[in-house]
């Protein structure tokens, strides 16, 4: 049976806990927990914007490593330059406010210190159709040559917000051209993975 | 003398000429059981170009038809009309008009009192409807989650799913 995980979930409350179980979600990473629920690990997830490199060091000083999911949104070229060489940042995120950050050096950086590109699909499909093909550009080109995985989240506030699964995998297959058996790897091994390394085992 | 010397070779010519008459008949039955031959050949290499030809062209022509089972997850009840209208719509927007008319997706079959429906949709883009039916996030303004279930090829085991799989 396929564990499917889910990186990023703005926040949770006893209705979207109740879709995701639903859904066949058994672990997610969550911003803002309202409530606590069962039959899913949940495990806490910290997005780090910043501008500068002082700041993007200064906000990751205070983070616990252990049980905790870091993510950097790189709001300038050096933030994003530092996210992809620090070692306590798990994933970096591309969306429509640092994709102008995610340039060839930034993905061969990345691929230098095994940083995965974190992709908010749910996200991605409500841009304009410039930074829709922008971000899809980057990611196309981070695929295609780094051969390294791509996480892909939903950044949810609402229940209506979350990724169907299934929906997903086809989706990454026909929009990036992700062969069915690896797109399924994105929403199952890959935050697996990222999770195990933050210390949780599933 | 000479008369009998005549004779002789009248009759060796005789013979030589019913000898090559005889082989040249044969010849001529041995060429036509050889063209008989090669022409069920070249009749047998053109109906298997002709069939190869053939099934290609069905293999591109034919469209096999595949039945989507889904359910909506939502506070409101919608009705088949507001759910077809909606999936035509986000299938348009998402993969563009032609790709809508080529895969022509019907909803065939909707149980409001469970709220879940059938798509039929033909078996070239059976996944681009399952990738857009979970990004459909709302219909007429209330917000849903539409879930494929199971992908079937026949009308009859789709309804038999619609009822009994992942019931809670």
């Amino acid at each position: 049976m396929k564990i499917y995980i889910d990186l990023w979930i703005k926040s949770l409350d006893s209705k979207t806990a109740e879709i995701l179980r639903k859904l066949g979600y058994k672990a997610i990473a969550v911003e803002e927990e309202r409530e606590r629920v069962a039959d899913l690990l949940v495990i806490t997830k910290r997005v780090i914007e910043a501008n500068t490199r002082k700041e993007l060091k200064e906000k990751l000083h205070g983070i616990k490593r252990k049980h905790v999911l870091v993510s950097v949104k790189p709001l300038s070229i050096e933030a994003a330059r530092m996210a992809a060489h620090d070692s306590r940042v798990d994933t970096i995120i591309i969306d429509d406010t640092c994709y102008k950050y995610i340039d060839r050096n930034q993905i061969n950086l990345m691929k230098q210190h095994s940083k995965p590109l974190e992709l908010p699909l749910g996200r991605w499909l409500t841009y304009t159709p410039r930074k829709r093909s922008a971000i899809y550009r980057r990611v196309v080109y981070y695929l295609f040559h780094t051969k390294m995985p791509l996480i892909v989240t939903s950044c949810a506030k609402n229940w209506d917000e979350l990724l169907v699964p299934r929906s997903t995998i086809y989706l990454l297959s026909i929009a990036f051209h992700i062969p069915l058996s690896q797109a399924v790897l994105s929403l199952t091994s890959y935050p697996r993975e990222l999770i195990s390394r933050c210390g949780v085992s599933i | 003398m000479w008369c009998q010397y005549l004779s002789i070779d009248l009759q060796i010519l005789y013979t030589l000429i019913i000898l090559s008459l005889a082989l040249s008949v044969l010849a001529i039955i041995l060429d036509i059981s050889r063209t008989q031959v090669l022409s069920s050949k070249v009749s047998k290499l053109e109906n298997l170009v002709k069939s190869l030809f053939s099934r290609k062209e069905r293999s591109i022509k034919k469209i096999r038809k595949r039945y989507i089972v889904f359910s909506i997850i939502s506070k409101h009840r919608y009705k088949r009309i507001e759910v077809e209208e909606a999936i035509r719509r986000a299938f348009s927007e998402m993969f563009g008009e032609i790709s809508a008319a080529k895969a022509d997706p019907q909803l065939i079959y909707f149980d409001p009192s469970i709220q879940r429906g059938v798509i039929r949709v033909s078996h070239i883009y059976k996944d681009h409807v399952i990738a857009l039916l979970g990004f459909i996030r709302e219909i007429n303004g209330r917000s849903c989650l539409l879930i494929p279930i199971k992908t079937t090829g026949t009308i009859r085991k789709a309804r038999k799913i619609l009822y009994t799989l992942g019931k809670k």
